[in-house]
C-alpha cells in the first residue's frame, strides 16, 4: 500500500515536472490542462490514503498535517490552474520533497507497529477489539470475552458467555464460517498461532470486517481444549484498501491512456510503459518489459550520451529533459523530447519515470521554415536583379536625402560609374542647383512628413543635356518603431509619352477652338465685319503678335486685293498685288501654304513690302472648290515666334472654315444687293405705271440712284444733236443748269461725255486730276471721281447719267454696271414718256380732225387719205362686224400686206382667238354714251410673229345715232410690252429669291444640321474621350469631320449656283464651243473625281460642228447628270452618253442602269432640295437637277426623263445650236 | 447595363453615338431605319430609345407610334434627335410623350444628361 502511495505521488510529480518542461517547450494548453487535472486527481487519492493512516495508525506521525497540506495544495491547484504555473510548480516541488521525506519515515514506523501488535496481543484487554478464550466447538462457545466485545459486536459481554444469548459462531458472517473453521483447525493442528480476516454481523445487523489471531491451549497432551485470541475491527482498513485498489486501477488506466508516452525504467530497464509510448515506438508492452532501454536508441553512443546527460540533470535539478532520436521497432527514426525524474529521490534503484513527446513533426516544420527562409533569400536576390534591369529608375535615399542605393537605370541617369558611387551623394552632386532644389522639395514630403509622393512629373536633363520628363513616386521608409528613415523612389521616363500627350491635347484644343470659331463665324452676315473677325481670330489662334492680312482675288484685273489687315498690314488695306508676288501672291499662285522664318531675308519678298518691320510670316490659300479665292496670312516677330507644320495645319483648317463663312457672307451680301436692285426696279416700274411725265420719271430715277450706287452728286444730260444739255441734277445749286448751258457743251471735242458717247459704254474716272479731258465747270471743283453711263434708246444715245464723288477712286466697274441698268431704265422711261406724249398729241389732233371734219372727209376721201397717209400711226376704219373699210399706208407697211388684200377682210383673223371675245365685247360697247374705247391686243404677222398693238377706237355715228363705222388709231407697243414683261419677271424673280430664302432656311434645318451634328459629336468625343481612344479612332473622327465639312461645302456651292439662277443672275453667255471636246473633258474630270474610269461610254454619233452654247451652263448640266448617273448606279454598270446633232439642235442622251426615280417623285424632279425616296444613304443635296433644269431653260432647250425604278434612268436634253442668239443682248 | 437603341440613318453619326454609349457604359444597339428599329425592339425591348425623325422606310413618328402601341415598350423612355426645329414636329413629339427633344447639332453633355435623367426616373418596367 505504501508503495502504491509512493507510485502515485511520483506520477503526480512527474506529470507536473513534464508540464513545466513542456510549457517551456510550448506544449499545447490542452495537454497542460489534462496533466494538471490528472495531477490533482492523484493528489486527491493520496490525501484520502494518508488521512486513513492518520486516523487508524500511530498518531505520532504528522500525517494529519500532511493531509491538510495536500488539501490546501489541491485547492490551490484548482484555483490557480494554468494562470499561475510558476507558483504551482514551486508548490508541487516543495510538497514532493516533504512527502518523500515523510513517507520514508512511515515505512519504518509501520514495521514497528506490526511487532507491537503481536507483543501486546494477550495483554491489552482494553485495547480496541476483543480478547477471548473459547472452546473449540462448533459455536465457538465463549468462556471469556474482554470489554471490547460490546464495541466490536454490539452485544454485551454476558450475552456471549456460554452462548447465553447468542453464540460467537452465529455472529460470524454465514459465508465466512467454513473458512474460519478451516483456518482455526489448520492452526491448531500445526500448533501455531493463526490469523484470519473475516466478517461478522453485529447486534445492529451491520457487517464488520475483523482480524483475528488466536492460539490453541492444550490442556492434556494433544488436543486443544480452548483457544485464546484477539479480534479487532478492521472494517475501515478493508474499505480503504478496496478504495485504494479501485483508484490504482483507475490510475493505471489513466497512465495507459495518457496522450504522451509514459514509462518507468529501473537501471535503464523497462518496467511499466503506457500504450502511447508503445505505439510511438511500435513495440508491445511485452516486447519492452524487462528489456534494456538500449533497444530503442538509434546508436550505442546516443544511448550513452542520453544516460549521461539525463542523470547529470536529474542529480542537479531532480528532472532531466533532453532531445534525442529513437529507433522504432520498424527501424524508422523519430525525434523526441525525453523528460525523466526519479520515483524516489533518495533511491535511484526505485526507478525513473519518463515521458516522451514526438517532436519529429515540429522539427520537420522548423526545417521547412529554414528552407523557406533560404528560398526567400534567393527570391530577394532575384528581385534585386530584376530591379537592376528595370528600365524605370529605382533608388533609395536616407533621411538626409543621400543616396543609399540605386538600380542600373538610376546610375546611368545620374551618370555615375556604379551603384556604390551613388552612396552618400545627393542630387546636388549630379544636377544643377535649380533642379536639385526641385528634387529636395519633392523629397521633403516623404522625408519630413512621412507622406508618399505619387506620380509626380519631374522635369530634368539627362547626362547628355536632353530634357526628360520623369513620372516619379516616392514612398517613405520606416524603421520598426515607425520613424521615417529614408525613402524609396521609382521614376519612369515618360518624355515621349508626354510629348505625344501634349501634341494630342494641343490638337484637340485646336479642333475645339476651330469648332467654336466656326459657330462664331457663322453668325456674321456682313462681309466686312466677317473678314475683320476672321483675321482677328486667325491672329489669336496662331498667337501671331504682329497681325495678319486677308487678300481676295479680283478676277476683273487679275489682282489680289488686301481687303483687311491687322497690325503693320493695316495701312495697306486697299492695295493690290499680282498673283505670284510676295508671300501671299506666291501662296495664291501655287495654292500651297507657306511660311518663312525671316521675311526680310527671304529672296521671294515683294518690293512693296520692303519696309515691313515683321519677319516671321505664315500664309495659306483660301480654297473654294479646288480654286484659290485669296489668302489668309499671319505675321509675328521672328525673335519670339517661329511657325511650323502644326501651325500650317491649324491655319489651313481655320482657312477652310473662314472660306465657307466668307462665301456664305458673299451669298448673303449678293442676295441683299440683288434684292435692293429688284426693289429699285420694282419701284421704278411702279413709278412708270403712275406717270408718263418724263420729268417726274427722271427725278424719281435720280432720287433712287443712291439706293443702288452711292454718290455725292448726280446729273442727267440730254443730247440734242451734237449739243448736250443739263436736264436734271441733284446736290447742285438750283441754277446749275444755267451755268452749265453757258459753257455750250458739245460732243465734238474730247471730254468725258464724248468718250461715253463714242464708246456707247459707261466710263469711270478714278481721279479727275489725272484725267486729261477733265473740264472744270462752276461748282464742280470738288469732284475727284466720276462714273458716267449712256442713256440709249433704239441703239442711239439720247442722254447721259453722271454720278460724282469727292473721294478719288470711289467708283468701280460694279458701279458702272449698275448705273448702266439705271440708264436703261431711264431710257425706257424717256421712250415711253415720249411715245405717250406723241400718242396724246396725235389722238387729240385726230379727235379734232374727226369731229370737225367728218363730212369733209367723207366728201374728199383722197384728201383725207393724203392727210392720214402722212401719219406714222396705224389708222383703219371698219364696220361693226369687223370688216375693214379703210387702212392707211402705215397700216399696210406695218402688217406687210397690200391695201387691196386688207379692205373687206375681217381683221379678227389677225387677232389670236384667245382675245376675240374681249375685243368683240369692247367694240360692241361703243355707242353715244361711250364714243371711244382703248384696247391692247396681240397681232399675228404674216410670218407668224406675234406683235402687240394698242388701239384707240372711236365710233362714227350715222344720222340715227347708230354706229355706222369705227375709226381706229393704233401703234405697235411690242417694245413696251416686252419692257413690262421684263419688269414683271424681275418682280417674280424677286419673289422667287424670297422663296429660295425660305426654302434655304428649312433646308438648312436638315441638310446642314446633320453634318454639323456629326462634326459636333466628333469634336465632343475627341474632347471628352480623346485620352481613351487609339490613334486610329482619332484619325477616324478627324476624317468624319473633314468629310462632313466637304459635304457642307458642296451643299453651299450648289445653293450658290441655284441662288444665282433663281435670282436671275446666272447669265446666259453663249459662245462657239466644240461640244465633243467639252464632253470628253467633263467625262475625264468625273472619272478622276469619282474613281470610275471607263464607266461612262461616250458615243458622239455625229460630228457636231461648233455650236453656240454657254460653256459654263452646259458644263453644270452635264456634270450633274453624269455624276448622278454614276452615283445612283451599281459600281461597274455602264453609263451610256450619246451625243447627237442636227442642223439646229444638239442632243445629249445619258442612260444609266441604276436605282431609277420613283414614279411618284418624277413630277417634283426639278424642284430644289428635293431628294427621291429611294436614295437611301447616297449623299447629295437635292439641288443638282434644279441646276440642270435652269441651265436648259436658259438655253431655251428641253429636257425629258424616262425612268423606271430598279431599271434605270434616261435623260434627254435638246438644246438649240443655231446662231439665233448671235450677238443680240437682251 | 442599360440597353439603348440608337435609331439614326446617318452611318457616321450612328457609329459615333454607339461609341459614346460604349464610353459611358451603356449597351448600345444601332438601327439605320424605322423597320430595322422595330426588328431590334422585337428581339429584345430596350431600356431607352434614341430616335431620329427623318428616316428611310418608316419615319420617326411611325416608329414611336408603334413603340407606344406595343405593351412591352409603351412606357419605354424615348429621346428624339432631329434636325427639325419646327413647332409642328415638337408638338407631335409632345403628343407622343417623348422624354426629350434634342435638335442637331447637339452637345454630347446635353444628350448624356437626357439619357441619365430618362433612365433614373423611368418607371422600371424592364429593369
Amino acid at each position: 500500500m505504501v508503495e502504491s502511495v509512493t507510485l502515485l505521488l511520483s506520477i503526480t510529480l512527474q506529470l507536473l515536472a513534464a508540464a513545466y518542461a513542456w510549457r517551456l517547450q510550448r506544449v499545447t494548453n490542452r495537454h497542460l490542462a489534462w496533466m494538471l487535472l490528472v495531477a490533482a486527481l492523484c493528489l486527491q487519492i493520496v490525501r484520502r490514503v494518508v488521512s486513513f493512516f492518520a486516523v487508524s495508525a500511530d498518531s505520532a506521525l504528522p500525517l494529519a498535517e500532511i493531509a491538510d497540506g495536500l488539501t490546501l495544495l489541491i485547492s490551490l491547484l484548482f484555483l490557480l490552474g494554468m494562470a499561475s504555473m510558476a507558483s504551482l510548480m514551486l508548490s508541487s516541488e516543495d510538497a514532493r520533497k516533504k512527502l518523500q521525506a515523510e513517507i520514508g519515515e512511515r515505512h519504518q514506523t509501520e514495521r514497528a507497529l506490526q511487532e507491537s501488535q503481536r507483543t501486546y496481543r494477550t495483554l491489552l484487554g482494553n485495547l480496541p477489539g476483543m480478547a477471548y478464550r473459547c472452546r473449540n466447538d462448533a459455536d465457538w462457545t465463549m468462556e471469556f470475552v474482554s470489554e471490547g466485545c460490546k464495541a466490536l459486536t454490539g452485544y454485551p459481554v454476558g450475552d456471549l458467555l456460554e452462548n447465553k444469548r447468542i453464540s460467537y459462531g452465529s455472529i460470524i458472517h454465514p459465508a465466512d464460517r467454513t473458512q474460519v473453521a478451516e483456518a482455526v483447525q489448520a492452526g491448531l493442528r500445526a500448533k501455531k498461532p493463526f490469523q484470519m480476516t473475516y466478517r461478522i454481523v453485529t447486534a445492529t445487523g451491520h457487517e464488520k470486517w475483523v482480524w483475528e489471531q488466536g492460539i490453541g491451549i492444550y490442556a492434556s497432551g494433544k488436543d486443544a481444549v480452548t483457544i485464546e485470541g484477539f479480534v479487532a475491527d478492521i472494517t475501515e482498513r478493508i474499505e480503504a484498501e478496496q478504495a485504494m485498489q479501485h483508484s490504482e486501477a483507475m490510475l493505471r488506466s489513466v497512465f495507459r491512456a495518457a496522450p504522451i508516452g509514459l514509462g518507468i525504467v529501473t537501471d535503464r530497464v523497462f518496467g511499466l510503459t503506457n500504450s502511447q509510448f508503445q505505439e510511438m515506438l511500435g513495440y508491445s508492452e511485452e516486447d519492452l518489459a524487462g528489456q534494456s532501454a538500449r533497444l530503442i536508441y538509434e546508436t550505442e553512443e546516443e544511448y550513452e550520451r542520453v544516460g549521461e546527460v539525463k542523470y547529470e540533470q536529474i542529480d542537479r535539478e531532480g528532472t532531466g529533459t533532453i532531445e534525442t532520436r529513437l529507433r522504432r521497432k520498424d527501424g524508422q527514426i523519430i525525434e523526441v523530447l525525453l523528460s525523466s525524474s526519479e520515483l524516489d529521490r533518495n533511491n535511484r534503484a526505485a526507478g525513473v519515470i519518463f515521458s516522451v513527446l514526438d517532436i519529429t513533426e515540429r522539427n520537420r516544420a522548423a526545417a521547412a521554415l529554414r528552407h523557406s527562409e533560404e528560398a526567400l533569400n534567393k527570391e530577394r536576390n532575384l528581385l534585386r536583379t530584376l530591379i537592376d534591369n528595370l528600365p524605370d529608375f529605382v533608388y533609395v535615399k536616407d533621411i538626409d536625402g543621400r543616396f543609399v542605393t540605386g538600380n542600373t537605370a538610376q546610375v546611368k541617369l545620374l551618370g555615375a560609374s556604379s551603384a556604390d558611387a551613388l552612396v552618400g551623394k545627393t542630387d546636388a552632386d549630379f544636377y544643377p542647383p535649380a533642379i536639385a532644389a526641385q528634387f529636395a522639395i519633392s523629397d521633403s514630403l516623404p522625408l519630413k512628413q512621412g507622406e508618399p509622393v505619387i506620380n509626380r512629373e519631374e522635369y530634368l536633363f539627362d547626362p547628355q543635356g536632353s530634357p526628360l520628363v520623369i513620372l516619379t513616386s516616392k514612398i517613405p521608409l520606416h524603421d520598426s518603431q515607425g520613424a521615417v528613415i529614408g525613402l524609396v523612389g521609382i521614376g519612369r521616363n515618360i518624355t515621349e509619352r508626354k510629348a505625344a500627350e501634349d501634341a494630342l491635347a494641343k490638337r484637340t484644343h485646336a479642333l475645339q477652338t476651330l469648332h467654336d470659331l466656326s459657330v462664331d463665324l457663322g453668325m456674321i452676315d456682313d462681309l466686312a465685319s466677317l473678314q475683320t473677325r476672321v483675321l482677328e481670330r486667325a491672329v489669336d489662334l496662331l498667337n501671331a503678335d504682329m497681325g495678319g492680312c486677308i487678300y481676295l482675288y479680283q478676277p476683273e484685273d487679275d489682282s489680289l486685293l488686301l481687303v483687311d489687315g491687322l497690325g503693320p498690314d493695316k495701312p495697306y488695306i486697299g492695295d493690290r498685288i499680282k498673283p505670284g508676288e510676295g508671300l501671299s501672291g506666291r501662296v495664291f499662285a501655287t495654292q500651297q501654304p507657306m511660311f518663312v522664318v525671316d521675311y526680310m531675308a527671304w529672296d521671294g519678298r515683294a518690293d512693296v513690302e520692303d519696309e515691313f518691320p515683321f519677319s516671321a510670316m505664315l500664309s495659306v490659300p483660301l480654297m473654294w472648290r479646288g480654286e484659290a479665292i485669296g489668302t489668309l496670312g499671319v505675321n509675328a516677330d521672328k525673335e519670339r515666334r517661329r511657325f511650323d507644320q502644326d501651325d500650317v495645319w491649324l491655319l489651313e483648317l481655320f482657312a477652310a472654315q473662314a472660306t465657307t463663312a466668307i462665301k456664305n457672307a458673299q451669298l448673303f451680301s449678293d442676295e441683299h444687293d440683288q434684292r435692293d436692285l429688284a426693289e429699285m426696279l420694282a419701284h421704278t416700274a411702279s413709278l412708270l405705271s403712275q406717270t408718263l411725265d418724263p420729268t417726274v420719271v427722271m427725278r424719281h430715277i435720280l432720287d433712287n440712284t443712291g439706293r443702288l450706287v452711292e454718290h455725292d452728286a448726280a446729273t442727267i444730260f440730254v443730247r440734242e444733236g451734237s449739243h448736250v444739255r443739263l436736264a436734271f441734277w441733284r446736290n447742285y445749286p438750283d441754277d446749275m443748269g444755267r451755268h452749265v448751258d453757258a459753257h455750250q457743251m458739245t460732243l465734238d471735242e474730247p471730254s468725258l461725255l464724248h468718250e461715253v458717247y463714242t464708246a456707247s459704254q459707261p466710263v469711270v474716272i478714278e481721279d479727275t486730276q489725272t484725267y486729261p479731258h477733265w473740264r472744270d465747270l462752276p461748282h464742280t471743283d470738288w469732284i475727284r471721281s466720276v462714273v458716267a453711263a449712256p442713256i440709249r434708246s433704239h441703239g442711239e444715245t439720247i442722254g447721259f447719267i453722271v454720278l460724282d464723288s469727292a473721294t478719288p477712286g470711289f467708283f468701280t466697274a460694279l458701279h458702272a454696271n449698275r448705273l448702266t441698268m439705271l440708264a436703261d431704265q431711264a431710257a425706257i422711261a424717256i421712250e415711253n414718256a415720249q411715245l405717250y406724249e406723241r400718242i396724246q398729241q396725235y389722238a387729240s389732233e385726230l379727235e379734232q380732225h374727226v369731229a370737225a371734219r367728218t363730212r369733209e372727209l367723207r366728201a374728199s376721201e383722197a384728201r383725207y387719205r393724203a392727210i392720214v397717209d402722212d401719219q406714222m400711226e396705224l389708222v383703219c376704219r371698219h364696220t361693226p362686224d369687223h370688216k375693214l373699210t379703210f387702212v392707211n399706208e402705215s397700216y399696210c407697211r406695218w402688217v406687210g400686206r397690200s391695201r387691196e388684200d386688207l379692205v373687206g377682210a375681217d381683221f379678227m383673223q389677225f387677232v389670236p382667238p384667245a382675245y376675240h371675245a374681249t375685243l368683240k365685247a369692247l367694240l360692241a360697247s361703243l355707242g353715244p354714251d361711250n364714243p371711244s374705247i382703248e384696247n391692247e391686243h396681240p397681232y399675228t404677222m404674216p410670218d407668224g410673229e406675234t406683235r402687240w398693238q394698242a388701239w384707240t377706237d372711236r365710233a362714227i355715228f350715222d344720222e340715227q345715232g347708230c354706229v355706222s363705222e369705227i375709226q381706229g388709231v393704233g401703234r405697235d407697243i411690242t417694245t413696251r410690252k416686252r419692257l413690262e414683261n421684263q419688269l414683271r419677271r424681275a418682280l417674280e424673280r424677286e419673289m422667287s429669291v424670297n422663296e429660295l430664302g425660305t426654302r434655304f432656311v428649312s433646308m438648312a434645318a436638315h441638310d446642314l444640321r446633320n453634318p454639323l451634328a456629326v462634326i459636333r459629336s466628333a469634336t465632343d468625343l475627341l474632347a471628352h474621350y480623346g485620352d481613351r481612344m487609339s490613334k486610329d479612332e482619332h484619325l477616324r473622327k478627324l476624317s468624319n469631320i473633314q468629310r462632313n465639312v466637304d459635304l457642307m461645302v458642296e451643299l453651299l456651292d450648289d445653293i450658290l449656283t441655284v441662288g444665282k439662277v433663281e435670282a436671275g443672275r446666272l447669265e446666259f453667255r453663249p459662245e462657239t464651243i466644240d461640244v465633243v471636246e467639252l464632253c470628253q473633258g467633263i467625262i475625264h474630270e468625273l472619272a478622276v473625281a469619282t474613281a470610275s474610269y471607263g464607266q461612262v461610254q461616250f458615243n458622239p454619233v455625229a460630228d457636231c460642228s461648233p455650236a453656240f452654247l454657254d460653256k459654263k451652263l452646259v458644263r453644270h448640266m452635264l456634270t450633274n447628270l453624269l455624276s448622278n448617273a454614276i452615283k445612283y448606279s451599281p459600281q461597274g454598270t455602264p453609263v451610256t452618253f450619246d451625243l447627237a446633232c442636227d442642223a439646229e439642235h444638239v442632243i445629249f442622251r445619258i442612260e444609266d442602269r441604276g436605282i431609277g426615280i420613283p414614279q411618284a417623285d418624277q413630277r417634283y424632279l426639278y424642284e430644289a432640295f428635293r431628294r427621291f425616296r429611294n436614295v437611301g444613304n447616297i449623299p447629295g443635296t437635292g439641288l443638282g437637277l434644279a441646276i440642270v433644269k435652269q441651265s436648259v431653260d436658259l438655253h431655251g432647250g428641253t429636257i425629258e426623263v424616262d425612268s423606271q425604278e430598279h431599271k434605270g434612268t434616261t435623260f434627254t436634253v435638246i438644246l438649240p445650236s443655231g446662231n439665233r442668239y448671235g450677238g443680240k443682248h437682251e | 447595363m442599360s440597353r439603348i437603341l440608337v435609331v439614326e440613318d446617318d452611318q457616321t453619326l450612328r457609329e459615333q453615338l454607339l461609341e459614346l454609349m460604349a464610353f459611358e457604359g451603356y449597351q448600345g444597339v444601332g438601327a439605320e431605319d424605322g423597320a430595322q428599329a422595330l426588328e431590334r425592339v422585337h428581339e429584345a425591348p430596350p431600356d431607352l430609345v434614341l430616335c431620329d425623325v427623318g428616316l428611310p422606310t418608316l419615319d420617326g413618328f411611325s416608329v414611336i407610334r408603334q413603340l407606344r402601341a406595343n405593351p412591352s415598350t409603351a412606357e419605354t423612355p424615348i429621346i428624339v434627335l432631329t434636325a427639325r426645329q419646327d413647332l409642328d414636329t415638337a408638338r407631335r413629339m409632345r403628343d407622343l410623350a417623348v422624354r426629350a427633344y434634342i435638335t442637331k447639332p447637339f452637345a454630347l453633355d446635353v444628350l448624356l444628361d437626357a439619357i441619365h435623367n430618362a433612365l433614373t426616373d423611368a418607371p422600371s418596367s424592364t429593369a
